[in-house]
């Protein structure tokens, strides 16, 4: 399998994803992982109704998501990686699935959450899956837009967090 | 290339602030407006405006076939001052354009965006039956 690009956005397909960085990421396939989406059969429906012009997507769970990378049947597939939260990440990330860098597109604001810029807010476990991932070498590209200037996103946490 | 958006009303505005949500800035996206009271020859004068002086190429997207932003911007075609003229301006439509504007002429842009235009209207019911046929890991 061959990773062309991985994305934390919670809103997971809709204008932004379908239109410019699904193109942007140039991939045969995006690949939802998440456990909560793979376990809601209405969401998993739209979300594969969604997919942009010449893709396919899957919907699919951490476990899942190594299978697939592991098959040699899809050793030439491009594949743009979609998440909803960090922790997803780090968790494919050490069950093997070498990711160079995530970009982190958009988490939303719930009760709780210490919100770092417009589009997106963390937990607690958020921030600790985020640190985690910048030791293993994963580079934490924070970015709405393709065209946006790519933030560093633990020195905002760092700032938001001590105030 | 630059990007005339004009449409009955402000829709070309409002296209603009559209596009601006998915993509992200496009400086060379020129919104016009068509007020009611307005005629043919008010929007030709504002189309010449914006492209006063300027050797650029310039495709006009317009939202009506044959509807009067669409019928200034032809008359200002057929006497070269403008490069090309869209019907049936979009959000697919105009994203497309964003994202090729700078690598590609108008003359193929406009070949493409009437190639894909078929995928700018798209159906749940179908899509869901259609997915349904492909296949899963």
């Amino acid at each position: 399998m061959i990773i062309k690009f991985a994305r934390i956005d919670d809103r997971l397909i809709h204008g932004q994803v379908a239109t410019v960085w699904s193109k942007q990421a140039d991939a045969e396939r995006i690949i939802v992982v998440s456990q909560e989406v793979f376990n809601n059969d209405i969401r998993k429906k739209l979300l594969k109704q969604a997919a942009p012009a010449g893709m396919k997507v899957n919907v699919v769970d951490v476990k899942k998501a190594v299978a697939v990378y592991n098959n040699p049947k899809y050793a030439d597939t491009t594949v743009f990686y979609l998440f909803t939260n960090p922790e997803e990440v780090l968790e494919l990330v050490k069950s093997g699935v070498p990711l160079k860098s995530i970009n982190i597109g958009g988490m939303r604001f719930e009760e709780g959450k210490t919100q770092i810029t417009k589009a997106v807010s963390v937990t607690k476990e958020d921030i600790a899956a985020f640190k985690e991932l910048d030791k293993l070498g994963i580079e934490l590209d924070l970015r709405v837009l393709a065209d946006d200037a790519k933030k560093d996103l633990l020195k905002l946490i760092d700032q938001k967090v001590k105030e | 290339m630059k990007v005339i958006l004009i449409g009955h009303g402000k829709t070309g505005v409002a296209f603009k602030g559209a596009v601006e949500m998915i993509y992200g800035k496009v400086d060379d996206f020129l919104p016009l407006t068509f007020m009611p009271g307005e005629g043919i020859k008010d929007v030709e004068t504002k189309i010449q405006n914006v492209i006063n002086d300027s050797n650029e190429e310039t495709l006009v997207i317009t939202d009506l076939f044959s509807g009067t932003p669409y019928n200034a911007a032809s008359t200002l075609a057929l006497q070269q001052k403008v490069t090309d003229v869209v019907a049936g301006m979009s959000l697919p439509m105009l994203l497309e354009v964003a994202l090729n504007k700078d690598k590609m002429k108008v003359a193929d842009l406009v070949k493409m965006l009437a190639q894909d235009s078929n995928s700018y209207v798209r159906v749940l019911s179908s899509e869901v039956e259609k997915e349904e046929k492909e296949d899963d890991f």
